[in-house]
């Protein structure tokens, strides 16, 4: 098997100490920024990228990848504990992990969070090795139409995510449709509601959005809080999911992995959607979705399987024919482009030592993150147990660091402070904020696809349903509709009954 | 990580210490920023870092790669053409600063009259490339194709108004022929599309493809540049096609805030052409796709001028407008 071949060269290169402590150092930093609201690991990637000039290129990227997944572990301690994603992929987590916290059962939740993201990210690096050659092909048949209708997919599952009124998701998510439309259209060139400000040619980023929306509301509400410790109790012990957790969280976990590591490989996808898009699924196909939202464990286990798997599998179009698809895989390709390595389809060839040796470290470094986060969850928690006084200052201190970081803008610091108060407003009137987060990264892809698809077909709309991808796209977008619909047609055939 | 923030902190300190201290008697007397418009690990900034440390020892004083990134590079230039002329901060200009001002007439800053310019680094061939397996097989079947079935072809750039677009328009008017342009959001995206076969070829610089040329995934058809490439000679030009005006490459060059002392301009450029002399930082220069192309302060003067007029009337002839 030339698989296994290929994976034990990796780990001949994963092994060597110099390797192994760089591993270490990833993961630890990623674990700690995952932790810590505000700061994700774009911003901590953005602030170690110079210093990796220095070391081997294989080491480099064998520590940026760990600070990537392990951020993906720290994450979930923060969403669960305080309500708070420690970043963005995490906010799913939130809902019912919280939840969990609040009844108790914080140390299950953790647990389970924990496990399932060393599954997910374990099936996840043999997934790669075995499937990288083939998946970029597959990759590279979605055209400007495929693309297209995967967003309409996307754009429906948020209707899905939707908790309380559908009018509320709505607005948000038009909302962040039309923030998303800021900057320079890709098609025309012009500007868009930028109002003279052309530091905004570039968009309004999404990191202040998260930043502000998540971090910095969540400060400000706390603020005026009279604080009980909100941070749930763990206890250690407690901290093996039972029997019937495990029964309820393996299908989550395993449909969490195919379906991160799927949605990881396209460009736009990524450990965000897929945590959504998993908790979307798990819901629906729940046999108690009403459970969710009030700590329903497969709602924790699904999703932050999903956004570890998605981190293995967007390493794929990178690795392979060298095309990051999200902000930070973008950096790990600069990362590698300074070394002289210009990835594509020859790295792996070229290169074996750093592709496969990236790849077997990637298993190395989830098992470290499974002792950094098991036996040790009592040390990051103790982060969290610092006074409010002193630990929010820090958040937001370390906000302002994270988000002026990324792109050295002062522009970016005030978006994500007004993002904030805004955050604020949107808490204390119950408005979800994800979907105006989702609708912003899927806006634009949507607009793009769909135009650049008009100009190649000399707009003829009819491409999206008759080519095979895209039409089981649509179809699909259409049945998730459907399928909303018929609990409402349902009722209404009973409501006309009773009435007749 | 902490020390690397201090480092952030640091440079943007020095950025206003620079800016607080000027009239400096013998330049330099402080470290001088190289600001890259651009984030660390794009193009133009490993080019720069590529050279730092040659310049740094020629020049006798440290030089900092500094990135100031945003709206396209553009933030950067706006910056140090308002910044004090004393030397401290130079910029790294391309020619797609000089193509923005080409296509938007409200560019917040004027490349002949803000900046002083002192030398030219590098050039970066820009190509015509297809799918490996496309079924044009020399420039001259895509031509004739373009010819008998117009506006059927859908060409891909890496954006509006980007160096892809204009060396693409600048190809369709000389041959007279029409296709569709299809912008995408840069490069990256552009060069899946053409993998995956959604469009039928893409212009845009070299380095961007070298892997996927070398692989056979993708065929250059032909070079913008005005003689064959030495690293890929079986590839036609377009002007030995018979289309001399297709002639097109992307630059990079140091200028400096208008005013700028001519002394501190002259000896900028003395270690910047000291460096690329080095043999090794023309090998080192060659690996990432570029090649070292230098010109002293009046020829790239000279030779700003003659890009943007031509870069105006591609616009113009083509309708390329930002806004």
């Amino acid at each position: 098997m030339e698989v296994i071949g290929n994976l034990l060269q990796g780990f001949g290169v994963a092994l060597q100490p110099m390797n192994l402590l760089f591993c270490f150092v990833g993961v630890f930093v990623g674990t700690l920024i995952g932790v810590l609201p505000g700061i994700g690991p774009l911003g901590a990637i953005a602030l170690l990228l110079p210093s990796t000039f220095y070391i081997p290129a294989e080491s480099a990227l064998i520590m940026l990848a760990g600070i990537y997944y392990g951020a993906m572990y720290g994450g979930s301690t923060t969403s669960i504990l305080v309500n708070i994603p420690g970043e963005a992929a995490s906010v799913v987590t939130c809902i019912d992990g919280h939840q969990m916290a609040k009844q108790g059962r914080a140390g299950a939740a953790l647990g389970i969070a924990a496990c399932g993201s060393f599954i997910g990210g374990s099936i996840t690096v043999f997934l790669l090795a075995l499937l990288a050659p083939p998946l970029a092909r597959l990759a590279l048949t979605f055209g400007p139409p495929e693309y297209f209708s995967l967003m309409v997919l996307g754009l429906c599952i948020l209707v899905y995510l939707a908790n309380g009124p559908i009018s509320k998701a709505l607005v948000m998510a038009a909302l962040g449709i039309v923030l998303g439309i800021v900057g320079t259209d890709t098609i025309s060139g012009r500007s868009r509601f930028t109002f003279g400000f052309f530091e905004l040619d570039d968009g309004i980023g999404i990191i202040p959005v998260v930043m502000g929306l998540f971090g910095v509301s969540e400060v400000l509400l706390n603020v005026e809080r009279k604080m009980e410790r909100s941070i749930a109790a763990v206890k250690l012990k407690g901290l093996l999911p039972t029997r019937q957790d495990w029964k309820e969280s393996l299908g989550p976990i395993f449909r969490g992995t195919f379906l991160g590591f799927f949605l990881g490989i396209l460009p736009g996808g990524g450990a965000i959607l897929s945590s959504f898009a998993s908790y979307a699924m798990e819901k629906k196909l729940s046999p108690r979705p009403e459970a969710f939202g009030r700590g329903a464990i497969a709602g924790v286990a699904g999703p932050e399987t999903a956004n570890n798997a998605a981190t293995g599998g967007a390493f794929i179009p990178l690795l392979t024919i060298g095309i990051p698809t999200n902000a930070v895989m973008a950096l790990m390709l600069g990362a590698l482009v300074i070394h002289g390595l210009q990835p594509g389809p020859l790295i792996m060839k070229e290169q074996p030592a750093l592709f496969w040796g990236t790849i077997a470290s990637m298993y190395l470094g989830n098992g470290m993150l499974l002792l950094l986060n098991l036996p040790f969850i009592g040390l990051w928690v103790q982060i969290l147990k610092v006074r409010y006084t002193l630990l929010f200052p820090y958040i937001l201190l370390f906000c302002l660091i994270g988000v002026f970081g990324v792109n050295y803008s002062l522009l970016d610091t005030w978006l994500m402070l007004g993002f904030g108060v805004f955050g604020y407003l949107l808490r204390k009137l119950d408005y979800e904020m994800a979907p105006l987060v989702l609708a912003m990264i899927l806006g634009p892809l949507f607009e793009n696809a769909l135009r650049q698809s008009l100009i190649i077909f000399n707009g003829n709309p009819l491409v999206f349903f008759t080519r095979p991808i895209s039409g089981a796209f649509l179809a699909g977008s259409l049945l998730l509709l459907l399928s909303n619909l018929l609990p409402w047609m349902r009722s209404r055939k009973k409501y006309l009954a009773d009435n007749d | 990580m902490r020390k690397i923030a201090w480092m952030g902190f640091l440079g943007v300190a020095g950025l206003l210490g620079a800016a607080l201290a000027a009239g400096a008697a013998e330049w330099p007397e402080k470290p001088v920023n190289l600001v890259v418009g651009f984030a660390a690990g794009g193009e133009t900034d490993i080019v720069v870092r590529a050279l730092n440390d040659k310049i740094s020892a020629n020049l006798g004083g440290q030089t900092v790669v500094l990135n100031k990134p945003g709206s396209g590079g553009l933030l950067a230039a706006q910056t140090i053409a308002n910044s004090p002329p004393d030397g401290y901060n130079l910029l790294v200009l391309s020619l797609s600063h000089v193509l923005r001002q080409a296509a938007d007439e409200k560019t917040p800053f004027n490349v002949l009259t803000d900046f002083e310019p002192i030398s030219r680094i590098v050039t970066q061939p820009i190509v015509l490339a297809v799918k490996g397996d496309s079924r044009f097989r020399t420039i001259d079947e895509l031509i004739a194709h373009a010819r008998a079935n117009p506006n059927t072809l859908n060409f891909g750039s890496p954006g509006v108004g980007s160096l892809g677009h204009f060396s693409g328009e600048l190809f369709k008017s000389a041959a007279r022929i029409q296709f569709k342009h299809v912008p995408f959001q840069g490069s990256a995206p552009g060069v899946t599309a053409l993998l995956g076969g959604h469009i039928d070829f893409l212009v845009t610089a070299l380095p961007a493809i070298t892997g996927k040329v070398a692989s056979g995934d993708l065929r250059v058809l032909a070079s913008y540049a005005d003689r064959r490439l030495p690293e890929m000679a079986a590839v036609p030009t377009f002007a030995e096609k018979g289309y001399p005006a297709v002639v097109m490459s992307g630059w990079f060059a140091f200028v400096a805030p208008a005013k700028t002392p001519p002394a501190v301009i002259q000896k900028m450029d003395r270690a910047v052409a000291k460096t690329l002399g080095d043999p090794a930082v023309v090998e080192a220069l060659g690996k990432l796709g570029f090649n070292a192309a230098h010109l002293g302060p009046a020829d790239l003067k000279a030779f700003i001028e003659s890009e943007l007029k031509r870069a105006s009337e591609i616009a113009k002839k083509e309708n390329i407008v930002i806004q």
